[in-house]
């Protein structure tokens, strides 16, 4: 297939051909690129719905090139299983299945108090777990420029704006559901925007960090920051690394409420912004590696 | 050239691309840009026209699989399909070197305008009277544009081997060859 028209031949030599199917195909290639050039500086806000289904096209490459490439990175660059209640001192086997067991205990505790706070308030139906709600769905491909999405299998009965998470933190929202897949923008994705808390978990207590809820952003790079608290504020309140930051916004569903976002990994004064922190923000793992996660399309 | 192999070509390195990009150290989406190596041998091989509207389709599917806005890669694609096929009388098409130079060459086109995008239209949060810019972070592009400096003479070099498939025509004599010819 030639995409210009067949060449016209002058005094008989196949290599030259005549101006104007040289010229046409130069406007098309030049309309083409000042279109790409529209869309990305002067109409940047596009996008295109189909795109999630498309993506599910090229399953059949990228789960298996997914699958080999998971291998490697877990032989060969796979970092140690952080002890998230104690990141710098790993506790033993013991004191775990001890913390498991109080933990079972304590939850079993809530569990009966909340049911019976439901009953009270039949309003409240939807609180609960949050697992009953949701859908495991398979992860088959990751975002392929540099930002943070991936890819869910499709079939699922999944919607664009469902809550994506894990048993171990919030993942994202669905950002353009289809029949054949459903594309995931993580919550580690530049300008994702979610309000959150601070709690600390450590020697088996759980507390809360006497601090107003902030908007957390992702900043690309697996890492989100809280950028709007001012420093002296983040003193007061005592706020350190490895303390845990929850979901506490209102746009998310109220089962969700307290789900872990991620672990603070650094607070520093911002540079761009004198009095100002830059807490940055760590999910529990690497987002862009799920193989599993949790859509939450029940009601 | 073939157009089927093409999008065979492109199939595949769409799919490699969007299963390994997470998985390559140091930073998410510093994977080595598989579809920049294929916009490459297509532009280092076919004629003119069929490069420079094979690199804009590879830039529009590479588009429809990322989260970035319509129109960053067909643009960059578009650019380094220009530079490349412009190169095309005066390089070795089956040197590693003209492998390296050009997929470098073509990484920081790609991460040019990725940069630009990102610069002109950062994402805004807003909470109260408070405002944020986040701009996605270079260094991933960087990585990205070093590996796939690195891994070019490897898959260019096996791509080269497959050339037979893809039938590209001969190339256009053009001014420069016939004038080297006549001297």
């Amino acid at each position: 297939m030639r995409f210009s028209a067949p060449y016209v031949t002058q005094n008989g030599n196949p290599d030259q051909q005549t101006r104007m199917s040289y010229l046409r195909f130069q406007h098309v290639f030049a309309f083409l690129m000042v279109l790409s050039l529209l869309c990305t500086f002067i109409a940047p806000k596009i996008h295109s719905r189909p795109q999630a289904n498309v993506q599910a096209i090229f399953a059949p490459v990228s789960v298996p090139a997914r699958r080999i490439a998971s291998w490697a990175h877990a032989r060969w660059a796979s970092s140690e299983v952080k002890d998230d209640a104690s990141p710098e001192h790993p506790r033993s086997l013991a004191e775990i299945e001890r913390e498991n067991l109080d933990l079972r205990v304590a939850l079993a505790n809530v569990t009966a108090q909340l049911q019976n706070l439901k009953e009270l308030n039949k309003d409240r139906s939807q609180l609960g777990s949050a697992r009953t709600l949701c859908t495991p769905v398979s992860v088959i491909a990751a975002d392929t420029g540099n930002r943070e999405s991936i890819m869910l299998q499709g079939g699922q009965n999944i919607r664009n704006g469902m809550e994506v998470l894990t048993t171990s933190g919030v993942v994202g929202r669905v950002d353009g559901g289809g029949l054949l897949g459903a594309r995931v923008r993580l919550i580690t994705d530049p300008g994702f925007a979610v309000v959150c808390s601070f709690n600390r978990y450590g020697n088996g207590k759980y507390e809360h960090v006497p601090l107003a809820a902030s908007t957390v952003v992702g900043i690309g790079n697996g890492m989100m920051a809280a950028r709007m608290m001012h420093m002296k504020d983040v003193s007061d309140a005592h706020l350190q690394e490895n303390d845990w930051v929850v979901l506490d916004d209102r746009e998310w569903s109220e089962v969700l409420q307290g789900w872990r976002v991620g672990r603070i990994t650094s607070i520093g004064p911002r540079r761009d912004a004198p009095g100002f922190a830059d807490i940055r923000i760590e999910p529990s793992s690497n987002l862009m590696q799920l193989h599993e996660v949790m859509v939450m399309n029940k009601k | 050239m073939r157009w089927l192999t093409y999008f065979i070509l492109a199939y595949v390195m769409l799919g490699i691309q969007s299963g390994v990009s997470a998985y390559v150290p140091p930073y998410n989406g510093a994977a080595p840009n598989f579809v920049l190596l294929a916009a490459i041998f297509i532009a280092i091989n076919a004629p003119r026209d069929a490069a420079l509207l094979g690199c804009f389709a590879l830039g529009v599917l590479q588009d429809l699989l990322t989260q970035q806005t319509l129109g960053v890669y067909p643009l960059a694609y578009g650019i380094v399909g220009v530079l490349v096929s412009g190169a095309q009388p005066l390089v070795h098409r089956e040197h590693p070197v003209t492998h390296f130079s050009m997929a470098l060459t073509g990484g920081i086109v790609v991460m040019i305008v990725l940069m630009l995008n990102g610069f002109l239209h950062p994402a805004v949060v807003q909470s109260g009277d408070l405002i944020v810019k986040v701009r996605p972070p270079i260094g991933p592009l960087i990585y990205s544009t070093l590996y796939t400096a690195l891994l070019s003479p490897i898959v260019l070099g096996l791509l080269q081997r497959t050339r037979r498939a893809f039938a590209f025509a001969p190339g256009r004599r053009n001014r420069l060859n016939g004038l080297v010819s006549r001297a």
